[in-house]
């Protein structure tokens, strides 16, 4: 199958012309993989770089992008070691759809693998992906979940919404953090309602959190050109105590004046 | 017509130790003990600053015109040396610095992987930034800094310190003021990355918060990478290399000169080599083109530090170095503006301009929003060589135009709990 592969590589580069370099015209897509499954901290990334080029040759071959999404997620799947699993995320973050979802999503809990979970689901635009980030909401702790919570604000999972609102009162003070930053985000309606509570409730140390995390929200309201829900933030944080907090505010309530309907 | 300056080794390995070249002339920080004897501002009129990143960048950007109060570094040794040196609080933690309420400007000279994390953090703890090039490591990161620095109405240098250097400001303005003609194309040159590097494992060194050091960038283990900028500055993790981080000087005086922002759609291609071998994987010897919609193309290549405008009826090159300014015809160099001409930002001091511009609560010479265009042309040269293929941008909404996959590396994940979306 790999040969196939080689075949629609060296086509695609001829078609193209010039790539990173010249694309094989042996078997080393073959050896890549074989190089990628030994691949451990230390060693030369040299071998990869054939599935380095094919993964950027895939970006205008979706029959290529899949078959190497399936390779990949094979190794993926097996028992490699972790630099290799770094590897195979940095290729699938630019190949995957959400057939390699599943397997991506395994590696969310795992605190040596769990940056470079995101590194895929966040680059992947199918919604799979947001589903696995949100399901993982129930599966992580500690700094796993503060990063699944990071990722669903950097995708505006809007439907995360539910899981999310319950960690605002949350007692790790980092995940309350980044569930008011997620939601900030997302930037709906309903966000703003959620962190329009928990600006009262948040506890000192969030304070500053919970107004940035709504200061966001406004800023997307306004985009999505709901200019008198994001007035009502504005007007809401010129009374805060936080001085920059309270200039943003007014600052904020000058754009909505001056943007039209 | 087209000019490749020839930039001396010795001349070039200078400015990559030290780059304060030009940041020579910032005052490197006001004695605490001072009080306003001899022309120095008295305390109440002083920006107080807080470095982050005490190596050698950061040493020669000194004080940013301020005096510095607080120091931090994920180093023990260099955080200590400057806080002896400053005779100010030492922090391992930038968020412990950020926490005092009597610092009023960050000095940013971090790793590039941290750059837009610190300006951030910073922005949204209500402090003023100047941020030492380039910006950030992915497209998204530029965005998300402009944005935060609005939304606070913070005021944000680029250290872009060219743009201090009366010649590059008035050859920019012969450009504004069409006294070259109507511009037809544009050749920018910035010195080539570096291979090499181990990407053997070995001790993290005594005094060193690897971790810290690492921050959103994905872990790996400790190769000998945190030593100094020309260890980390051409790993693809921490940076994207000098096609941005030296890039950013001549494409910021592009930019200064060029709204390429307003040029229409830009069709983007590019080649280079990435070593293969070694820690060091960004892109070198590259080649790009990018034509714009209004017709006018550009050149971007390794060389020296070159900034080139060419019109219909004359061309400006400029340089930090050699012959600093040229032109065709020679008497453009003798032009004199007139009233009516539009005039760039005067500044003859970078860190004095952003001490200035903090007091008086207004945007800098080299703003947010010129680093954010500038940084993407590096960026987006750097995607089209990636992924091998011509790449259409849309400099007005910000995004590619029917390339998914260059759309994907506009991001990067930040390793737990690193987040930009969130305040410290």
């Amino acid at each position: 199958m790999l040969r196939q592969l080689l075949v629609a590589v060296g086509l695609m580069a001829a078609l193209c012309g010039a790539g990173i370099s010249t694309l094989a015209a042996d078997d080393s897509l073959d050896k890549a993989f074989e190089a990628l499954k030994a691949y451990d901290w230390g060693k030369e990334r040299a071998p990869l770089r054939p599935l380095e080029e094919a993964v950027a040759a895939a970006g205008k071959d979706a029959a290529l992008a899949k078959a190497l999404e399936k390779k990949l997620v094979e190794l993926l799947k097996s028992d490699v070691s972790q630099a290799a699993k770094d590897q195979i995320c940095r290729q699938l973050s630019l190949v995957g759809s959400a057939d390699c979802v599943p397997a991506v999503a395994e590696l969310l809990p795992d605190e040596k693998l769990s940056h470079m979970a995101r590194y895929v689901l966040e680059r992947i635009p199918a919604p799979e992906a947001s589903k696995a980030l949100r399901e993982a909401l129930g599966k992580t702790k500690g700094v796993q979940k503060v990063g699944v919570l990071n990722s669903l604000g950097v995708k505006r999972d809007a439907e995360s919404l539910p899981a999310i609102v319950p960690l605002l009162a949350d007692s790790d003070p980092q995940i309350a953090a980044a569930a008011a930053a997620a939601l900030g985000a997302i930037g709906t309606s309903e966000a703003a309602k959620a962190l329009a509570d928990f600006q009262g409730k948040a506890p000192e140390a969030l304070k500053l959190a919970a107004a940035d995390a709504y200061l966001a929200c406004a800023e997307a309201l306004l985009a999505a050109g709901k200019k008198a829900e994001a007035l009502a933030i504005y007007k809401e944080l010129t009374k805060s105590e936080i001085r920059h907090v309270k200039l943003a505010a007014t600052r904020g309530m000058m754009s909505v004046m001056g943007k039209k309907q | 017509m087209k000019q490749q300056p020839a930039i001396k080794r010795r001349r070039f390995i200078r400015q990559v130790a030290g780059l304060a070249g030009a940041a020579l002339a910032v005052p490197y920080f006001v004695p605490g003990g001072a009080l306003g004897a001899d022309g120095r501002p008295v305390p109440s009129e002083r920006v107080t600053v807080g470095k982050i990143g005490c190596g050698g960048q950061g040493t020669g950007l000194g004080g940013v015109g301020g005096q510095v109060v607080a120091v931090c570094d994920v180093w023990k040794d260099r955080r200590e040396r400057w806080a002896k040196r400053a005779n100010c609080q030492a922090y391992a933690d930038f968020r412990e610095m950020l926490a005092r309420d009597d610092i009023d400007a960050v000095c940013v000279a971090s790793t590039d992987c941290w750059h837009v994390h610190h300006t951030v953090a910073a922005a949204k703890a209500g402090k003023d930034v100047y941020c030492e090039k380039p910006l950030g490591v992915c497209i998204r990161e530029d965005q998300i800094c402009r944005d935060v620095i609005r939304r606070y109405d913070r005021v944000f240098q680029y250290g872009t310190q060219q743009r201090s250097s009366a010649h590059f400001r008035f050859g920019c303005e012969l450009v504004r003021n069409g006294y070259i003609g109507e511009v037809k194309e544009l050749v920018v040159y910035a010195p080539d990355s570096h291979p090499g590097g181990s990407l053997a494992p070995q001790p993290v060194p005594e005094g060193l918060d690897y971790d810290m050091w690492l921050g959103p960038a994905p872990w790996r283990p400790y190769c000998g990478q945190a030593v100094g900028g020309d260890a980390w500055w051409h790993d693809y993790d921490y940076a994207i290399g000098f096609i941005a981080g030296w890039g950013a000087h001549p494409l910021d005086i592009l930019v200064w000169g060029y709204d390429v922002h307003k040029a229409g759609l830009w069709e983007v291609e590019g080649t280079a080599h990435i070593p293969t071998t070694g820690r060091n994987n960004v892109v070198m010897k590259w080649n790009c083109t990018l034509r714009f919609g209004n017709g006018v193309k550009m050149t971007f290549r390794p060389g020296g530090d070159y900034t080139q405008f060419i019109g219909t009826e004359g061309w400006v090159g400029l340089s930090r170095g050699g012959d600093r300014i040229k032109a065709e015809p020679p008497s453009l160099l003798t032009v004199k503006l007139k009233d009516s001409d539009i005039r760039l930002v005067e500044s003859h001091n970078h860190g004095g301009n952003f001490a200035e511009a903090v007091k008086a609560r207004r945007d800098p010479v080299s703003n947010i929003d010129d680093a954010v265009r500038s940084d993407i042309i590096s960026h987006v040269c750097d995607i089209a060589i990636r992924c091998g293929r011509k790449v259409i941008w849309d400099p007005v909404k910000e995004q590619f135009i029917g390339d998914e996959q260059a759309t994907r590396m506009m991001t990067r994940a930040w390793r737990e709990p690193w987040n930009l979306l969130k305040a410290v």
